[in-house]
């Protein structure tokens, strides 16, 4: 592995994917353990997950040889502090909840209304541009979109 | 001079060359929006054109998939959204070279080798399908096994730093692709009694999810990244160009006719075998591979185009579709009277060499539509992230959607989104993930039947790869794989 920095909350997200194979792993020998056999349907799974877990563990091996990415005497609160900013800086909270919110919108506001509301407040959390010029371009992608998927495709839209 | 006949057919019936070229341009655009899909064209196809004659919907379905084929590379070079799986491969130069102004550059890269690998496929189909038939029946499941292994070793090995994430990422994608209910037994795995999962996980939501949405956030991460405004002056490549890339196409095309050729098996893994192939026996390029090296660009879209003749070997002479879209042709073969098998080449080779000259046609019509609208689409990487990405998280949706028509796939689509975005960030490969879902049934199905052949025996199992000559080979490649990989971890921890 290339020597470099530990990312902020890497040694975290190796830990949540050791955890996963296991649980992973826990699964498939539950269905193994139900009908024990070379070739059953416990048993890829079985071997699958087994592969997950011992790559996990070598990944954990791994990341002991790269530099830390914090400074020394930080605590466990500033650390974490750091982490988040990092996976989510500036707008990215705001961006995820509004397009988990629009997915939510599409099955009861209908494809329409949901997208050009999300396309115009998206644009102006991204600060895109003036309300009218986001407003303009939102009709604008919705109209397209329409035009290529709906009519021109007969493809179902949401 | 019968078989010159039907070749030449379409120059006698206008009517089959209007089919064949709107189907090859509709083809390259349908596979060049994220969210529309080759196989979805040809299944709406089915229903539209079958009140048409035969001869005009076959040409507008070989247009289209010939197209459609290719036209998934444009997306894949300039959003580094693949449009089909088979252009999965094409994102890992593609998208670096669009980074770094040169979209231009590699569309005509892959117009010209799409079609270098399209012909290739057509000759064969046209000249050894018999043969080329014959051998993929050689295949048995241990052969099928170690080739999907093989594939993604080899995926899990490209652009990751290290083969333990490669081969994390291609585990993950292969227990995903388990979720639902167990063909064989029928017996639910891993779906915790909902309903949706009973029908496992597409590898399609999996695909937009880990590389649409993702990218759209991860790119969100920083604004300040302003677009690389795109050479498009120079699109067609010279002369020198293709004749010194030509050995390496013709290679690459070959394996994508024989993948191809095997049932079960497309353009997805014919690319990525070929992108390898380049990786290993390309010495001193000029630009890296991963970086935007054209021999990435060059290897697998000669592959993947090449795997379209080669899926048509086993779906004429077998009756076996040779991949997911032919699997629809067939469909469509027999509701206008047709049946492709062993017998079709003697019974119908009107038909036969008429679906020949008709692919060898589209791929002259792919040549001259490929270069079109390469300026407009070279523009959409131009336009300002702030409107880009919103629309890519809105054709993720609607590509999601269109798949099942259930909001469901949407939801998994943005779960992908969200996990691909975090694996961006920690430095885990995505290609693996895809490629593991997409090849899981294959894995485990031919395992089964492997095994099962041997009466469950596990040293019979191995015993019987190593008496095959087929499964040695594979059997070997991969061991070599192994140790090549071994040697590279020994040498980066000494350094």
């Amino acid at each position: 592995m290339k020597k470099r920095k530990m990312i902020k909350g890497e040694k975290i997200c190796i830990f949540v994917i050791l955890l996963i194979s296991l649980l992973a792993f826990g699964a498939s020998l539950k269905l193994f353990l139900a009908n024990p056999g070379v070739s059953t349907q416990g048993t890829f799974p079985l071997l699958t997950s087994s592969i997950m877990v011992l790559a996990s563990l070598v990944m954990l091996g791994e990341i002991k040889y790269l530099s830390p990415s914090f400074e020394e005497g930080k605590r466990g609160g500033e650390k974490l502090r750091e982490t988040f900013q990092n996976l989510f800086p500036d707008r990215m909270v705001p961006v995820i909840l509004l397009i988990v919110v629009y997915a939510v919108a599409l099955s009861r506001a209908g494809f329409v209304i949901s997208t050009f509301l999300f396309l115009f407040l998206m644009m102006m959390l991204l600060k895109a541009g003036s309300w009218l010029r986001s407003l303009i371009i939102s009709a604008g992608i919705v109209a397209g979109i329409m035009i290529i998927f709906q009519f021109a495709f007969h493809v179902v839209l949401p | 001079m019968e078989i010159l006949t039907n070749l030449l057919l379409p120059f006698t019936q206008p009517i089959l060359l209007f089919f064949l070229g709107i189907g090859t341009l509709a083809g390259i655009y349908i596979g060049a929006i994220p969210g529309l899909s080759v196989t979805m064209a040809v299944s709406l196809l089915i229903s539209f054109t079958f009140s048409w004659d035969m001869l005009p919907a076959i040409a507008l379905m070989i247009g289209i998939n010939v197209g459609g084929v290719y036209g998934g590379s444009r997306s894949a070079i300039l959003l580094n959204i693949p449009g089909a799986p088979a252009a999965v491969a094409t994102t890992f130069d593609g998208y670096p070279l669009a980074q770094k102004g040169e979209a231009g550059i590699a569309i005509g890269t892959t117009v010209v080798q799409s079609f270098v690998g399209g012909v290739v496929g057509t000759l064969f189909l046209g000249l050894f399908a018999p043969a080329v038939a014959k051998f993929a029946l050689m295949f048995a499941p241990r052969d099928y096994l170690l080739l999907a292994i093989m594939g993604l070793m080899l995926v899990g090995s490209l652009g990751c730093e290290s083969a333990a994430r490669g081969i994390f990422a291609a585990a993950i994608g292969v227990f995903i692709g388990m979720i639902g209910i167990d063909m064989v037994t029928g017996q639910q795995r891993f779906t915790f009694g909902n309903v949706y999962l009973m029908n496992g996980v597409s590898y399609i939501v999996a695909m937009i999810g880990l590389f649409g949405m993702s990218e759209a956030l991860y790119q969100m991460r920083d604004l300040s990244i302003y677009p690389v405004k795109q050479k498009v002056d120079k699109i067609v490549p010279g002369w020198k160009n293709v004749i010194r890339y030509l050995p390496l196409s013709l290679r690459t095309s070959l394996m994508g006719v024989i993948v191809g050729a095997l049932p079960g098996t497309g353009g997805d893994l014919a690319a990525l075998l070929a992108y390898d192939h380049a990786r290993r026996t390309v010495k001193n390029n000029e630009v890296p591979f991963g970086k935007g090296a054209i021999e990435g660009l060059v290897a697998p879209e000669s592959a993947n185009n090449a795997a379209i003749g080669g899926a048509y070997i086993p779906m004429l002479t077998l009756g076996i579709p040779g991949d997911a879209v032919t699997a629809i042709i067939i469909g469509a073969l027999y509701i206008h009277g047709l049946k492709p098998g062993p017998m079709f080449m003697t019974e119908r080779p009107d038909i036969f060499w008429l679906m020949v000259g008709g692919m060898f046609i589209a791929n002259i019509f792919l040549l001259i539509f490929g270069f079109t609208g390469i300026k407009m689409f070279a523009k959409i990487v131009e336009i300002p992230k702030q409107i880009l990405m919103p629309a890519i998280v809105i054709l993720s949706a609607v590509g999601a959607y269109s798949i099942n028509n259930n909001v469901m796939d949407i939801y998994w689509m943005l779960g992908f989104g969200i996990i691909g975005y975090l694996f961006k960030i920690f430095k885990m490969p995505l290609g693996p993930v895809v490629l593991g879902v997409i090849l899981s049934s294959l894995l485990e199905q031919n395992y089964r039947r492997a095994v099962s052949m041997v009466g469950n025996s596990i040293p019979a199992f191995i015993l019987d790869i190593l008496k095959h000559p087929i499964s040695l080979v594979l059997f070997a490649a991969i061991v070599v794989m192994i140790v090549g990989q071994i040697r590279s971890a020994q040498k980066a921890a000494k350094s």
